[in-house]
Protein backbone atom coordinates (compact mmCIF):
# COMPACT_ATOMS: atom_id res chain seq x y z
CA UNK A 1 0.00 0.00 0.00
CA UNK A 2 3.34 1.88 -0.15
CA UNK A 3 1.94 5.37 -2.39
CA UNK A 4 4.32 6.43 -4.94
CA UNK A 5 7.44 7.57 -3.58
CA UNK A 6 7.28 10.79 -3.33
CA UNK A 7 10.97 12.67 -3.92
CA UNK A 8 10.69 16.15 -3.70
CA UNK A 9 13.69 17.64 -5.97
CA UNK A 10 14.64 21.02 -5.10
CA UNK A 11 16.98 22.37 -7.61
CA UNK A 12 16.79 26.14 -7.97
CA UNK A 13 19.68 27.48 -6.24
CA UNK A 14 18.84 30.10 -3.53
CA UNK A 15 16.00 28.17 -2.27
CA UNK A 16 15.07 27.58 1.31
CA UNK A 17 13.03 25.49 2.40
CA UNK A 18 11.25 25.91 5.95
CA UNK A 19 9.09 23.37 8.02
CA UNK A 20 5.57 25.27 8.75
CA UNK A 21 3.22 22.91 11.28
CA UNK A 22 3.05 19.90 9.06
CA UNK A 23 3.83 21.33 5.85
CA UNK A 24 7.28 22.41 4.16
CA UNK A 25 7.46 25.76 2.59
CA UNK A 26 9.97 26.71 -0.09
CA UNK A 27 10.93 30.30 -0.23
CA UNK A 28 13.13 32.22 -3.14
CA UNK A 29 14.47 35.68 -2.58
CA UNK A 30 13.54 36.54 -6.48
CA UNK A 31 10.05 35.08 -6.17
CA UNK A 32 7.85 37.70 -6.38
CA UNK A 33 6.46 39.21 -3.21
CA UNK A 34 2.84 38.72 -3.32
CA UNK A 35 2.94 34.72 -5.04
CA UNK A 36 2.44 32.27 -2.34
CA UNK A 37 5.20 30.62 -1.18
CA UNK A 38 5.09 26.79 -2.42
CA UNK A 39 3.92 24.41 0.42
CA UNK A 40 3.88 20.44 0.47
CA UNK A 41 2.06 18.41 3.27
CA UNK A 42 4.63 16.15 4.78
CA UNK A 43 2.55 13.42 4.62
CA UNK A 44 2.92 13.25 1.06
CA UNK A 45 6.96 13.15 0.86
CA UNK A 46 9.07 10.44 1.72
CA UNK A 47 12.43 11.77 0.65
CA UNK A 48 14.24 15.40 -0.26
CA UNK A 49 16.57 15.90 -2.99
CA UNK A 50 18.67 19.34 -2.13
CA UNK A 51 20.85 20.10 -5.39
CA UNK A 52 23.38 22.86 -4.82
CA UNK A 53 22.55 26.22 -3.12
CA UNK A 54 19.45 25.27 -1.73
CA UNK A 55 19.00 25.74 2.01
CA UNK A 56 17.48 23.29 4.25
CA UNK A 57 16.36 24.37 7.72
CA UNK A 58 18.11 22.83 10.68
CA UNK A 59 13.90 22.16 12.50
CA UNK A 60 12.51 20.62 8.55
CA UNK A 61 15.65 18.63 8.57
CA UNK A 62 15.18 17.42 11.95
CA UNK A 63 12.08 16.97 11.59
CA UNK A 64 12.21 14.63 8.35
CA UNK A 65 15.06 12.24 10.75
CA UNK A 66 12.22 11.82 13.01
CA UNK A 67 9.61 11.17 10.68
CA UNK A 68 12.55 8.44 8.76
CA UNK A 69 12.22 11.25 5.67
CA UNK A 70 15.68 11.55 4.37
CA UNK A 71 17.49 14.61 3.12
CA UNK A 72 19.79 13.68 0.39
CA UNK A 73 22.39 16.74 -0.57
CA UNK A 74 23.68 16.82 -4.09
CA UNK A 75 25.92 19.29 -6.07
CA UNK A 76 24.34 20.95 -9.01
CA UNK A 77 25.66 18.43 -11.02
CA UNK A 78 24.34 15.63 -9.42
CA UNK A 79 27.02 14.35 -7.73
CA UNK A 80 26.17 12.80 -3.94
CA UNK A 81 26.97 15.22 -1.01
CA UNK A 82 25.32 14.04 2.21
CA UNK A 83 22.48 12.32 2.98
CA UNK A 84 20.63 12.84 6.28
CA UNK A 85 18.80 10.38 7.90
CA UNK A 86 16.61 9.55 11.78
CA UNK A 87 18.42 6.88 14.01
CA UNK A 88 18.98 3.63 12.44
CA UNK A 89 16.12 1.65 12.46
CA UNK A 90 15.30 -1.65 10.79
CA UNK A 91 16.16 -5.55 10.88
CA UNK A 92 19.36 -6.52 12.16
CA UNK A 93 18.62 -10.40 11.16
CA UNK A 94 18.81 -9.05 7.41
CA UNK A 95 21.78 -6.99 8.12
CA UNK A 96 23.17 -10.37 9.68
CA UNK A 97 21.89 -12.12 6.54
CA UNK A 98 23.52 -9.79 4.54
CA UNK A 99 27.15 -9.78 5.95
CA UNK A 100 27.01 -13.47 5.47
CA UNK A 101 26.00 -13.62 2.00
CA UNK A 102 29.04 -10.88 1.20
CA UNK A 103 31.57 -13.55 3.27
CA UNK A 104 29.63 -16.33 1.52
CA UNK A 105 31.38 -16.82 -2.50
CA UNK A 106 28.42 -18.73 -3.91
CA UNK A 107 25.53 -16.73 -3.01
CA UNK A 108 27.60 -13.54 -3.68
CA UNK A 109 28.12 -14.87 -7.25
CA UNK A 110 24.36 -16.09 -7.56
CA UNK A 111 22.80 -13.16 -6.61
CA UNK A 112 25.93 -10.95 -9.03
CA UNK A 113 24.95 -13.24 -11.66
CA UNK A 114 21.27 -12.38 -11.28
CA UNK A 115 21.82 -8.40 -11.25
CA UNK A 116 23.94 -8.57 -14.27
CA UNK A 117 21.65 -11.13 -16.50
CA UNK A 118 19.21 -8.21 -15.72
CA UNK A 119 21.18 -5.70 -16.86
CA UNK A 120 22.16 -7.80 -20.07
CA UNK A 121 18.59 -8.59 -20.71
CA UNK A 122 17.28 -4.82 -20.00
CA UNK A 123 20.33 -3.84 -22.49
CA UNK A 124 19.05 -6.30 -25.48
CA UNK A 125 15.73 -4.92 -25.05
CA UNK A 126 16.97 -1.53 -25.54
CA UNK A 127 18.72 -2.93 -28.83
CA UNK A 128 15.93 -4.14 -30.01
CA UNK A 129 13.74 -1.82 -29.38
CA UNK A 130 15.28 0.62 -31.75
CA UNK A 131 16.21 -1.64 -33.85
CA UNK A 132 12.52 -2.49 -34.66
CA UNK A 133 12.33 0.78 -34.87
CA UNK A 134 14.93 1.82 -37.36
CA UNK A 135 16.06 0.72 -40.80
CA UNK A 136 18.75 -0.30 -42.69
CA UNK A 137 22.27 -0.77 -42.10
CA UNK A 138 21.64 1.11 -38.69
CA UNK A 139 18.86 -2.06 -37.81
CA UNK A 140 21.35 -4.63 -38.80
CA UNK A 141 24.09 -2.83 -36.77
CA UNK A 142 21.48 -2.56 -33.99
CA UNK A 143 20.22 -6.26 -34.05
CA UNK A 144 23.95 -7.32 -34.36
CA UNK A 145 24.61 -6.16 -31.28
CA UNK A 146 21.80 -7.49 -29.33
CA UNK A 147 23.24 -11.26 -31.10
CA UNK A 148 25.94 -10.73 -29.80
CA UNK A 149 25.42 -9.45 -26.35
CA UNK A 150 22.73 -12.56 -26.24
CA UNK A 151 25.73 -15.00 -26.77
CA UNK A 152 26.84 -13.37 -23.19
CA UNK A 153 24.29 -14.42 -21.70
CA UNK A 154 25.64 -18.22 -22.26
CA UNK A 155 28.83 -16.88 -20.70
CA UNK A 156 27.27 -15.33 -17.59
CA UNK A 157 25.29 -18.80 -17.07
CA UNK A 158 28.94 -20.58 -16.42
CA UNK A 159 30.67 -18.37 -14.40
CA UNK A 160 32.11 -19.48 -10.86
CA UNK A 161 33.81 -16.39 -9.57
CA UNK A 162 33.09 -12.57 -8.92
CA UNK A 163 36.02 -12.05 -11.78
CA UNK A 164 34.52 -14.07 -14.20
CA UNK A 165 30.98 -11.78 -13.78
CA UNK A 166 32.55 -8.75 -13.50
CA UNK A 167 34.59 -10.10 -17.12
CA UNK A 168 31.40 -10.57 -18.83
CA UNK A 169 29.78 -7.37 -17.49
CA UNK A 170 32.87 -5.73 -19.05
CA UNK A 171 32.61 -7.21 -22.10
CA UNK A 172 28.66 -7.08 -22.27
CA UNK A 173 29.06 -3.45 -22.02
CA UNK A 174 31.60 -2.71 -23.84
CA UNK A 175 29.35 -4.43 -27.00
CA UNK A 176 26.54 -2.24 -26.23
CA UNK A 177 28.58 1.24 -25.87
CA UNK A 178 29.63 0.65 -29.35
CA UNK A 179 26.28 0.23 -30.61
CA UNK A 180 25.75 4.44 -28.95
CA UNK A 181 26.07 5.84 -32.27
CA UNK A 182 23.21 3.59 -33.42
CA UNK A 183 21.37 4.58 -30.69
CA UNK A 184 20.99 7.97 -30.90
CA UNK A 185 20.11 9.38 -34.16
CA UNK A 186 21.98 12.23 -35.33
CA UNK A 187 25.15 10.89 -33.51
CA UNK A 188 27.64 12.94 -35.39
CA UNK A 189 25.94 16.05 -34.23
CA UNK A 190 26.11 15.30 -30.77
CA UNK A 191 29.82 14.00 -31.08
CA UNK A 192 28.67 10.30 -29.92
CA UNK A 193 31.64 8.01 -29.78
CA UNK A 194 31.66 5.13 -26.82
CA UNK A 195 31.20 5.75 -23.01
CA UNK A 196 33.53 8.02 -21.51
CA UNK A 197 32.57 9.62 -18.14
CA UNK A 198 35.67 11.69 -16.48
CA UNK A 199 34.95 14.14 -17.52
CA UNK A 200 32.34 13.12 -19.80
CA UNK A 201 33.47 14.52 -23.35
CA UNK A 202 30.24 14.83 -25.39
CA UNK A 203 26.86 15.83 -24.45
CA UNK A 204 25.24 12.20 -24.60
CA UNK A 205 28.33 11.09 -21.81
CA UNK A 206 27.49 13.72 -19.35
CA UNK A 207 23.69 13.12 -19.65
CA UNK A 208 24.56 9.14 -18.85
CA UNK A 209 26.53 10.42 -15.90
CA UNK A 210 24.30 12.63 -14.44
CA UNK A 211 21.40 10.23 -14.54
CA UNK A 212 23.25 7.51 -13.60
CA UNK A 213 23.61 9.78 -10.40
CA UNK A 214 20.40 11.05 -10.09
CA UNK A 215 19.71 6.65 -10.48
CA UNK A 216 22.28 5.90 -7.66
CA UNK A 217 20.78 8.14 -5.18
CA UNK A 218 16.98 6.42 -5.71
CA UNK A 219 18.82 3.07 -5.09
CA UNK A 220 20.50 4.15 -2.41
CA UNK A 221 17.68 5.70 -0.60
CA UNK A 222 15.44 1.90 -1.48
CA UNK A 223 18.20 -0.03 0.21
CA UNK A 224 18.21 2.10 3.32
CA UNK A 225 14.49 1.95 3.48
CA UNK A 226 14.28 -1.63 3.14
CA UNK A 227 17.51 -2.09 6.14
CA UNK A 228 20.08 -3.16 3.59
CA UNK A 229 23.58 -1.65 4.37
CA UNK A 230 24.45 0.20 0.90
CA UNK A 231 28.05 -0.33 1.23
CA UNK A 232 28.52 -3.94 1.63
CA UNK A 233 28.58 -4.79 -1.62
CA UNK A 234 28.48 -8.14 -3.56
CA UNK A 235 29.05 -7.96 -7.45
CA UNK A 236 31.65 -4.58 -6.12
CA UNK A 237 32.61 -6.27 -2.74
CA UNK A 238 33.77 -3.87 -0.23
CA UNK A 239 35.54 -1.16 -1.20
CA UNK A 240 35.92 1.88 1.77
CA UNK A 241 33.41 4.64 0.56
CA UNK A 242 31.67 2.89 -2.57
CA UNK A 243 28.19 2.35 -1.67
CA UNK A 244 28.56 -0.97 -3.34
CA UNK A 245 25.18 -2.65 -2.83
CA UNK A 246 24.02 0.89 -4.72
CA UNK A 247 26.51 0.23 -7.63
CA UNK A 248 25.34 -3.42 -7.81
CA UNK A 249 21.55 -3.14 -7.70
CA UNK A 250 21.77 -0.36 -10.17
CA UNK A 251 22.98 -2.33 -13.23
CA UNK A 252 19.77 -3.94 -13.91
CA UNK A 253 18.42 -0.30 -13.89
CA UNK A 254 20.59 1.96 -16.03
CA UNK A 255 19.33 0.19 -19.68
CA UNK A 256 16.14 1.02 -19.48
CA UNK A 257 15.68 3.36 -16.50
CA UNK A 258 18.47 5.85 -17.54
CA UNK A 259 20.36 4.90 -21.26
CA UNK A 260 16.69 4.63 -22.86
CA UNK A 261 15.51 7.99 -21.59
CA UNK A 262 18.77 9.92 -22.35
CA UNK A 263 18.47 8.51 -25.72
CA UNK A 264 14.58 9.30 -26.48
CA UNK A 265 15.69 12.87 -25.32
CA UNK A 266 17.88 13.96 -27.78
CA UNK A 267 16.30 11.93 -30.57
CA UNK A 268 13.43 13.88 -29.65
CA UNK A 269 15.71 17.36 -29.48
CA UNK A 270 13.73 18.04 -26.22
CA UNK A 271 17.84 19.30 -25.82
CA UNK A 272 19.69 21.13 -28.00
CA UNK A 273 23.54 21.88 -27.83
CA UNK A 274 22.11 24.89 -25.92
CA UNK A 275 21.33 23.15 -22.79
CA UNK A 276 25.30 22.03 -22.34
CA UNK A 277 28.32 24.34 -21.50
CA UNK A 278 31.09 22.91 -23.35
CA UNK A 279 34.45 23.57 -20.94
CA UNK A 280 37.94 24.42 -21.26
CA UNK A 281 39.11 21.17 -20.79
CA UNK A 282 36.97 19.55 -23.05
CA UNK A 283 34.13 18.63 -20.76
CA UNK A 284 30.64 18.94 -20.95
CA UNK A 285 28.52 20.00 -18.42
CA UNK A 286 24.49 20.61 -18.37
CA UNK A 287 23.55 24.38 -18.06
CA UNK A 288 20.97 25.42 -15.37
CA UNK A 289 18.53 25.02 -17.96
CA UNK A 290 19.25 22.15 -19.47
CA UNK A 291 19.66 20.69 -16.25
CA UNK A 292 15.79 21.45 -15.48
CA UNK A 293 14.59 20.31 -18.56
CA UNK A 294 16.45 16.56 -17.54
CA UNK A 295 14.85 16.56 -14.03
CA UNK A 296 11.69 17.46 -15.28
CA UNK A 297 12.06 14.04 -17.83
CA UNK A 298 13.39 12.11 -15.07
CA UNK A 299 10.35 13.03 -12.99
CA UNK A 300 8.13 11.98 -15.57
CA UNK A 301 9.61 8.88 -16.56
CA UNK A 302 10.10 7.85 -12.59
CA UNK A 303 6.05 8.07 -12.50
CA UNK A 304 5.53 5.70 -15.65
CA UNK A 305 5.31 1.97 -14.81
CA UNK A 306 6.92 -0.59 -16.45
CA UNK A 307 5.96 -4.24 -16.18
CA UNK A 308 7.67 -7.09 -14.17
CA UNK A 309 8.57 -9.96 -15.52
CA UNK A 310 8.65 -12.11 -11.98
CA UNK A 311 6.34 -10.19 -10.54
CA UNK A 312 3.81 -9.65 -13.67
CA UNK A 313 2.40 -7.02 -12.94
CA UNK A 314 3.10 -3.14 -13.53
CA UNK A 315 5.97 -0.94 -11.35
CA UNK A 316 6.17 2.62 -11.41
CA UNK A 317 9.72 3.81 -12.08
CA UNK A 318 10.02 5.35 -9.06
CA UNK A 319 8.90 2.35 -7.12
CA UNK A 320 11.36 0.09 -8.74
CA UNK A 321 14.50 0.15 -6.49
CA UNK A 322 12.20 -0.21 -3.41
CA UNK A 323 10.83 -3.25 -5.13
CA UNK A 324 13.90 -5.01 -5.92
CA UNK A 325 15.37 -3.96 -2.71
CA UNK A 326 12.75 -5.56 -0.72
CA UNK A 327 13.36 -9.37 -3.45
CA UNK A 328 16.51 -8.87 -2.07
CA UNK A 329 15.94 -8.41 1.26
CA UNK A 330 13.62 -11.77 0.94
CA UNK A 331 15.92 -13.64 -0.50
CA UNK A 332 18.81 -12.71 1.70
CA UNK A 333 16.12 -13.93 4.56
CA UNK A 334 15.62 -16.76 2.85
CA UNK A 335 12.01 -16.28 2.08
CA UNK A 336 12.50 -16.37 -1.61
CA UNK A 337 15.11 -19.10 -3.35
CA UNK A 338 17.06 -16.57 -5.40
CA UNK A 339 17.30 -12.88 -6.00
CA UNK A 340 14.76 -12.26 -8.93
CA UNK A 341 16.36 -9.07 -11.29
CA UNK A 342 14.08 -6.41 -12.54
CA UNK A 343 13.78 -7.57 -16.06
CA UNK A 344 11.25 -5.81 -18.40
CA UNK A 345 8.69 -7.84 -20.27
CA UNK B 1 18.18 -15.78 16.07
CA UNK B 2 16.96 -12.73 18.20
CA UNK B 3 17.74 -11.83 21.55
CA UNK B 4 14.74 -12.65 23.35
CA UNK B 5 13.20 -9.92 25.33
CA UNK B 6 12.54 -12.14 28.86
CA UNK B 7 10.38 -10.53 31.95
CA UNK B 8 11.98 -11.10 35.14
CA UNK B 9 10.41 -14.45 35.47
CA UNK B 10 12.12 -15.64 32.35
CA UNK B 11 9.24 -16.19 30.14
CA UNK B 12 9.36 -13.56 26.51
CA UNK B 13 7.15 -10.87 26.57
CA UNK B 14 4.74 -10.67 24.11
CA UNK B 15 3.78 -7.12 23.17
CA UNK B 16 -0.37 -6.58 23.18
CA UNK B 17 -0.28 -4.85 19.69
CA UNK B 18 1.59 -7.96 18.20
CA UNK B 19 -2.01 -10.45 19.70
CA UNK B 20 -4.24 -8.25 16.88
CA UNK B 21 -1.38 -8.58 14.09
CA UNK B 22 -1.61 -12.31 15.07
CA UNK B 23 -5.11 -12.63 14.58
CA UNK B 24 -4.56 -10.97 11.42
CA UNK B 25 -2.23 -12.57 9.41
CA UNK B 26 1.06 -14.74 11.10
CA UNK B 27 3.40 -13.41 9.22
CA UNK B 28 2.41 -9.67 9.67
CA UNK B 29 3.36 -10.46 13.21
CA UNK B 30 6.51 -11.51 12.14
CA UNK B 31 7.37 -8.67 9.43
CA UNK B 32 6.26 -6.16 12.42
CA UNK B 33 7.70 -7.78 15.39
CA UNK B 34 10.75 -9.49 14.12
CA UNK B 35 11.68 -7.86 10.94
CA UNK B 36 10.89 -4.24 12.34
CA UNK B 37 9.10 -3.88 9.04
CA UNK B 38 6.51 -0.82 9.19
CA UNK B 39 4.89 1.27 6.37
CA UNK B 40 3.81 4.50 6.71
CA UNK B 41 0.78 3.74 4.27
CA UNK B 42 -1.75 6.23 4.44
CA UNK B 43 -3.78 3.38 7.11
CA UNK B 44 -1.08 4.15 9.86
CA UNK B 45 -0.68 7.52 9.43
CA UNK B 46 -4.39 7.66 9.89
CA UNK B 47 -4.35 5.76 12.66
CA UNK B 48 -1.57 7.56 14.33
CA UNK B 49 -3.27 10.53 13.92
CA UNK B 50 -6.54 9.45 15.93
CA UNK B 51 -4.50 8.43 18.80
CA UNK B 52 -2.47 11.55 19.24
CA UNK B 53 -5.34 12.59 21.65
CA UNK B 54 -5.56 9.45 23.35
CA UNK B 55 -1.67 8.83 23.45
CA UNK B 56 -0.99 12.35 25.70
CA UNK B 57 -0.85 10.29 29.22
CA UNK B 58 -3.22 11.85 31.72
CA UNK B 59 -5.63 10.94 34.64
CA UNK B 60 -8.91 12.47 34.97
CA UNK B 61 -11.54 11.85 37.26
CA UNK B 62 -15.46 12.01 37.81
CA UNK B 63 -18.02 10.96 39.72
CA UNK B 64 -16.00 7.91 41.15
CA UNK B 65 -14.06 7.45 37.63
CA UNK B 66 -10.78 7.37 37.25
CA UNK B 67 -9.50 7.56 33.59
CA UNK B 68 -5.93 7.16 32.85
CA UNK B 69 -4.81 7.00 29.36
CA UNK B 70 -1.60 5.53 27.62
CA UNK B 71 -1.95 3.33 30.60
CA UNK B 72 1.07 1.13 30.60
CA UNK B 73 0.32 -2.62 31.62
CA UNK B 74 1.90 -5.87 32.00
CA UNK B 75 1.57 -9.38 33.65
CA UNK B 76 4.72 -11.30 34.62
CA UNK B 77 2.20 -14.36 34.55
CA UNK B 78 1.58 -14.45 31.32
CA UNK B 79 4.52 -12.60 29.60
CA UNK B 80 2.34 -9.39 27.94
CA UNK B 81 3.16 -5.96 28.24
CA UNK B 82 2.37 -3.63 26.43
CA UNK B 83 0.14 0.37 26.85
CA UNK B 84 -3.97 0.32 26.93
CA UNK B 85 -5.46 2.97 25.23
CA UNK B 86 -7.76 4.34 28.22
CA UNK B 87 -8.65 2.55 31.19
CA UNK B 88 -11.42 3.41 33.16
CA UNK B 89 -11.70 2.33 36.78
CA UNK B 90 -14.28 2.41 39.03
CA UNK B 91 -13.45 0.54 42.56
CA UNK B 92 -11.99 -2.94 41.92
CA UNK B 93 -13.28 -2.78 38.02
CA UNK B 94 -11.39 -1.50 35.21
CA UNK B 95 -12.75 -1.12 31.95
CA UNK B 96 -10.23 -0.97 28.98
CA UNK B 97 -11.14 0.94 25.94
CA UNK B 98 -9.02 0.56 22.81
CA UNK B 99 -9.63 3.24 19.79
CA UNK B 100 -9.66 1.87 16.43
CA UNK B 101 -9.80 4.01 13.03
CA UNK B 102 -11.83 1.84 11.24
CA UNK B 103 -14.86 0.70 11.72
CA UNK B 104 -15.97 -2.24 14.46
CA UNK B 105 -15.65 -5.86 13.43
CA UNK B 106 -17.31 -7.96 16.09
CA UNK B 107 -15.02 -11.36 16.68
CA UNK B 108 -12.59 -9.15 14.48
CA UNK B 109 -8.51 -8.96 15.59
CA UNK B 110 -9.15 -5.75 17.72
CA UNK B 111 -10.79 -8.56 20.72
CA UNK B 112 -8.03 -10.29 20.98
CA UNK B 113 -5.86 -7.47 22.22
CA UNK B 114 -8.64 -5.74 23.87
CA UNK B 115 -8.58 -8.92 25.64
CA UNK B 116 -4.38 -9.23 26.20
CA UNK B 117 -5.12 -5.49 27.87
CA UNK B 118 -7.95 -7.38 30.23
CA UNK B 119 -5.81 -9.94 30.71
CA UNK B 120 -3.15 -7.40 32.16
CA UNK B 121 -5.46 -5.50 34.87
CA UNK B 122 -7.08 -8.92 35.90
CA UNK B 123 -3.38 -10.15 36.96
CA UNK B 124 -2.87 -6.83 38.74
CA UNK B 125 -5.73 -7.57 40.30
CA UNK B 126 -8.70 -5.93 39.21
CA UNK B 127 -12.20 -7.53 37.87
CA UNK B 128 -12.49 -6.81 34.08
CA UNK B 129 -16.23 -7.95 33.13
CA UNK B 130 -16.22 -5.86 30.34
CA UNK B 131 -14.30 -3.52 27.58
CA UNK B 132 -14.98 -1.73 24.62
CA UNK B 133 -13.70 -1.19 21.02
CA UNK B 134 -13.98 2.73 20.00
CA UNK B 135 -14.31 3.38 16.50
CA UNK B 136 -13.05 6.48 15.04
CA UNK B 137 -15.03 6.09 11.55
CA UNK B 138 -18.10 5.08 13.40
CA UNK B 139 -17.42 7.61 16.57
CA UNK B 140 -18.87 5.39 18.75
CA UNK B 141 -18.36 2.59 21.02
CA UNK B 142 -19.25 -1.40 21.03
CA UNK B 143 -18.95 -3.10 24.22
CA UNK B 144 -17.31 -6.72 24.15
CA UNK B 145 -17.94 -9.60 27.19
CA UNK B 146 -14.48 -10.21 28.56
CA UNK B 147 -15.04 -13.71 29.15
CA UNK B 148 -13.41 -17.13 30.11
CA UNK B 149 -13.61 -17.61 25.95
CA UNK B 150 -11.53 -14.62 25.21
CA UNK B 151 -9.15 -14.78 27.82
CA UNK B 152 -7.99 -18.17 26.55
CA UNK B 153 -8.17 -17.16 23.03
CA UNK B 154 -5.57 -14.38 24.89
CA UNK B 155 -3.60 -17.29 26.53
CA UNK B 156 -2.88 -19.52 23.56
CA UNK B 157 -2.73 -16.22 20.55
CA UNK B 158 0.40 -15.42 23.41
CA UNK B 159 2.38 -18.81 23.29
CA UNK B 160 1.72 -18.98 19.27
CA UNK B 161 3.35 -15.11 19.60
CA UNK B 162 5.96 -16.09 21.37
CA UNK B 163 7.02 -18.92 19.36
CA UNK B 164 7.11 -16.92 16.20
CA UNK B 165 9.03 -13.99 17.83
CA UNK B 166 11.83 -16.75 18.80
CA UNK B 167 12.44 -17.86 15.32
CA UNK B 168 14.08 -16.24 12.64
CA UNK B 169 12.49 -17.67 9.93
CA UNK B 170 9.32 -15.89 8.91
CA UNK B 171 5.78 -17.70 8.17
CA UNK B 172 4.74 -17.61 4.85
CA UNK B 173 2.54 -15.34 3.47
CA UNK B 174 -0.89 -16.23 2.90
CA UNK B 175 -1.51 -14.22 -0.36
CA UNK B 176 -5.46 -13.93 0.31
CA UNK B 177 -7.69 -11.05 0.08
CA UNK B 178 -6.42 -9.80 3.36
CA UNK B 179 -3.78 -9.19 1.76
CA UNK B 180 -5.08 -6.48 -0.10
CA UNK B 181 -5.97 -4.01 2.63
CA UNK B 182 -2.71 -5.03 4.31
CA UNK B 183 -0.39 -1.92 4.98
CA UNK B 184 2.78 -4.23 4.93
CA UNK B 185 1.95 -5.71 1.30
CA UNK B 186 5.04 -4.25 -0.09
CA UNK B 187 7.28 -5.07 2.11
CA UNK B 188 5.65 -8.80 2.40
CA UNK B 189 5.22 -9.50 -1.52
CA UNK B 190 2.87 -12.07 -0.72
CA UNK B 191 2.50 -13.47 -4.38
CA UNK B 192 6.04 -14.44 -3.96
CA UNK B 193 6.48 -15.17 -0.25
CA UNK B 194 3.05 -17.64 -0.16
CA UNK B 195 5.64 -21.29 -0.69
CA UNK B 196 4.12 -21.73 -3.95
CA UNK B 197 6.57 -19.50 -5.18
CA UNK B 198 6.27 -18.40 -8.63
CA UNK B 199 8.19 -20.24 -10.98
CA UNK B 200 11.87 -18.24 -11.01
CA UNK B 201 12.79 -16.50 -14.39
CA UNK B 202 15.60 -18.21 -16.42
CA UNK B 203 17.85 -15.39 -16.90
CA UNK B 204 19.94 -16.67 -18.77
CA UNK B 205 17.81 -17.57 -22.18
CA UNK B 206 17.93 -15.00 -23.95
CA UNK B 207 13.80 -13.22 -24.56
CA UNK B 208 12.02 -11.72 -27.53
CA UNK B 209 11.21 -8.15 -27.68
CA UNK B 210 8.58 -7.13 -24.45
CA UNK B 211 6.03 -5.47 -24.84
CA UNK B 212 6.59 -2.34 -22.81
CA UNK B 213 5.67 0.93 -24.20
CA UNK B 214 8.09 3.82 -24.43
S1 LIG C 1 0.47 -9.08 2.81
FE1 LIG C 1 -0.80 -10.81 3.37
S2 LIG C 1 0.65 -12.39 4.00
FE2 LIG C 1 1.76 -10.47 3.99
S3 LIG C 1 1.63 -9.73 6.06
FE3 LIG C 1 -0.08 -8.80 4.95
S4 LIG C 1 -1.81 -10.19 5.24
FE4 LIG C 1 0.04 -11.30 5.84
Amino acid sequence: MTELLNTLYIQRPGTSLHLDGDTLRAFHPDDEPKTPPKRVPLVRLDHLVAFGGVNVSQELQLRCAADGRSVTYLTGNGRFLMRTVGPATGNPLLRQAQHRAADDHQQRVSISKAMIAGKIHNSRQVLLRTARDSSGFRQTALRASADLIAERLNLLRDATTIDEVFGVEGITARDYFAAMPHLVTRSKEWKVAGRNKRPPTDPVNCLLSFLYGMLRGAVHGALEQVGLDPYIGLLHGVRSGKPALALDLMEEFRPLLVDRLVFTLLNRRELSDKDFDHLPNGAYQLTDDGRKKVFTAWQKSRQRAWPHAYLRRDVEGALLPLVQARLLARHLRGDLAAYQPWTVA
Amino acid sequence: MTDPVESDSGIREVPLSALEHYAYCHRQTALIHVEQVWDESAETVRGDLSHTAVDLPGVTRRAGVTVVRSLPVGSETYGLRGVCDVVEFTGQVATPVEYKVGRYQAGGPAELQLGGQALCLIDAGFEVPLGYIYSVAERRRHPVTIDDTLIEQVIEAAGAVRKILGTSKLPLARNDKRCRRCSLRDACLPEATDGHSRPLLDLFTPRPLGTWRD
